[in-house]
């Protein structure tokens, strides 16, 4: 399954994305592409609340799909401050557009440099065996 | 012949006029409403009406993806609903009235009260009956700060009066008549918001069903307030107002209260017969239904063991058995299922696993995902799950946990497991007919003994499977 890996993002083992947003202790986070092509057609994404905050490596939410119910945990730790609202009614832009549109959360991350940590694109490839 | 006065008709009074007078007694039944009490006038058989309703609409509305046109909008009429509800209820009224003339229960339309422990009175006419049965069954409870007006802000009785619906609901509560009615009023285009005080909804339910629950609750815009302790109901010119933590947490145009019920037991007059209750107002009663009076038993909501109907049938056959001197068979409270009908359904049967642990057992749970079924994506309907919870030392059922499309009609194979005090692996062994939506059973126990054929491979396979046990 040849997947659709940016370079300029972080990964995490769980297969959520993190994107550096303009203010530097922001952060974007979605689902991969290879995530999105495993779990098939989406149905609904269950996000937390704007001030709620989410702990790396715990579940945050939900994706369901045709095929199942799977947890997102999340890549890292902190306070969110905007969730895509577009996906309430359209959860299947996470398929149509992982990257962009389908994104999921924006959090204000607890530790900024949480973000070197995570896997790079290739570390995420070797990981998926792309 | 032994004479018996039976207070009330509901489920619990009817079912035991029923058993009674087919087993020789002489029954009088006293109840000053239309015989089936709540659960048909005013409980189970309207919101299930309503439901069925519901889930058409809701399917009908889903119509292309069924691969079905619809020419035309389809809607709800609250009005016709309620008369549909009226023609089944007095249907099956009708129904238990004739069941009592064909048994010579003689029907008293009155209040019965106790004068002393071995007379009641109804109305001018004083009875002196062998043994008294007391089935009042209970009534909405709303503390005074809800301020229950019955119009704007009502309970689960107001509600179903109710001539139109409003814009806007809050339901106060996270019971089963409080998830029951969000999903009906949800489907019937009314905003609903539900105030839970706890962290969950239905808190004494399988955890993961309460997830699943709340889940398919935000899917359909009801929102749902965790933790939220109302203290206050105010009305406002154009509503009402909820109260928590001392601010304003919701407001909408009406109230549903659904904090709970208690025992009709107000004007029964049990001090006069030296009935014992307890603090909420339950008559105090033993294994068998006796309360602490000789030849005075309650049963069914009166006695607070159970709030359910099916319960309250059962410890009425019960109660007359043994005022009878007949053979009879305790109940196990722990083998008595319980259904809700929000959408999905809901059923249980036996311990959760937090209960199971509390109470020393060790155990393992199975379960499986509704949707790796090819009957659920037939009906369309694929969230939920089974989960069936397994003593771990003797294999024995403890539990089975249903969310998903005919749970309550799921549940009674682990209810009959249970009450023979059987093995997971007797659902194992017993082949389940495909393409049902019971296969999920059958691969929860897989999972929990072993291995379900329709999961992934499980890494950590117990070495000592339970199937040895069978």
């Amino acid at each position: 399954m040849s997947c659709n890996i940016p370079d300029e993002l972080r990964f995490h083992t769980d297969h959520l994305w993190v994107k550096a947003a303009d203010n530097v202790s922001e952060v974007y986070i979605g689902v991969s592409d290879f995530a999105q092509k495993r779990l098939g057609t989406i149905l609904f994404v269950e996000l937390p609340r704007v001030g709620e905050t989410i702990e790396a490596g715990s579940a945050f939410g939900t994706v369901e799909s045709h095929k199942v119910v799977s947890d997102l945990i999340a890549p890292a730790s902190g306070e969110i401050v905007e969730f895509n609202e577009k996906l309430r009614d359209a959860a299947n832009l996470v398929n149509a557009d992982c990257y962009g549109d389908g994104w999921l959360v924006k959090i204000r991350m607890q530790d900024a440099a949480h973000l070197s940590m995570l896997l790079t694109s290739g570390d995420y490839r070797a990981l998926i065996g792309d | 012949m032994r004479e018996i006065v039976i207070l009330g008709g509901g489920p619990a009074g009817y079912v035991a006029a029923s058993h009674a007078a087919a087993h020789g007694a002489r029954v009088i039944l006293v109840d000053p409403k239309p015989l089936g009490g709540t659960c048909l006038n005013q409980g189970c058989i309207p919101t299930k009406v309503l439901v069925e309703s519901c889930g058409l609409l809701e399917k009908v509305k889903r119509a292309d993806a069924f691969g079905l046109q619809l020419d035309g909008a389809v809607s709800a009429d609250w009005a016709a609903l309620n008369r549909r509800a009226a023609s089944i209820i007095a249907m099956l009224g009708q129904g238990i009235e004739r069941l009592m003339q064909d048994r010579r229960v003689i029907c008293m339309r009155g209040y019965g009260s106790f004068v002393d422990a071995n007379t009641i009175r109804v109305d001018d006419d004083i009875l002196r009956p062998d043994a008294i049965l007391v089935c009042t069954g209970s009534v909405p409870h709303a503390e005074p700060q809800f301020n229950v007006d019955h119009e704007v802000i009502g309970t689960s009785d107001d509600l179903l009066a109710w001539e139109s619906l409003p814009k806007s609901l809050m339901i106060v509560g996270s019971g089963i008549i409080a998830c029951e009615f969000a999903f009906i009023l949800d489907s019937l285009g009314v905003e609903v918001t539900v105030l839970a005080s706890g962290s969950r909804l239905m808190s004494w339910a399988d955890k993961d069903i309460s997830l699943v629950m709340q889940r398919e609750m935000r899917k359909r815009n009801i929102q749902v307030e965790l933790n939220c302790r109302v203290q206050s109901l105010t009305h406002t010119a154009i509503g009402v107002n909820a109260f928590a933590s001392g601010k304003v947490v919701t407001s909408a145009e009406r109230a549903l209260v659904a904090v709970g019920r208690k025992p009709n037991t107000d004007s029964l007059g049990l001090a006069n017969a030296g009935v014992l209750t307890n603090g909420q107002g339950e008559i105090v009663v033993d294994d068998v239904l006796r309360t602490n009076v000789p030849r005075i038993y309650a049963a069914g909501d009166v006695n607070g063991r159970s709030g359910l109907a099916h319960a309250a049938s059962a410890q009425a056959k019960l109660a007359v058995d043994h005022m009878l001197g007949r053979d009879f068979a305790l109940i196990s409270d722990r083998a008595i299922p319980v259904a809700v009908f929000t959408n999905p359904e809901i059923a249980w049967v036996g311990r959760t696993e937090e209960e199971a642990r509390a109470d020393g057992i060790a155990v393992s749970s199975g379960r499986f995902d509704l949707r790796g079924l090819g009957r659920a994506h037939a009906l369309g309907e694929i969230s939920g799950f089974a989960k069936v919870v397994v003593d771990q030392n003797t294999g024995d059922l403890v539990g089975m946990h249903i969310i998903g499309p005919h749970a309550s009609e799921m549940v009674h194979e682990g209810a009959l497991v249970l009450q023979r005090k059987g093995k997971a692996a007797e659902l194992f062994h017993t082949v389940h007919a495909h393409p049902t939506v019971s296969e999920g059973i059958l691969e929860a126990v897989e999972d929990a003994l072993g291995q379900a054929t329709h999961k992934p491979l499980s890494a950590g396979r117990r070495e000592a499977n339970v199937l040895q046990y069978s």
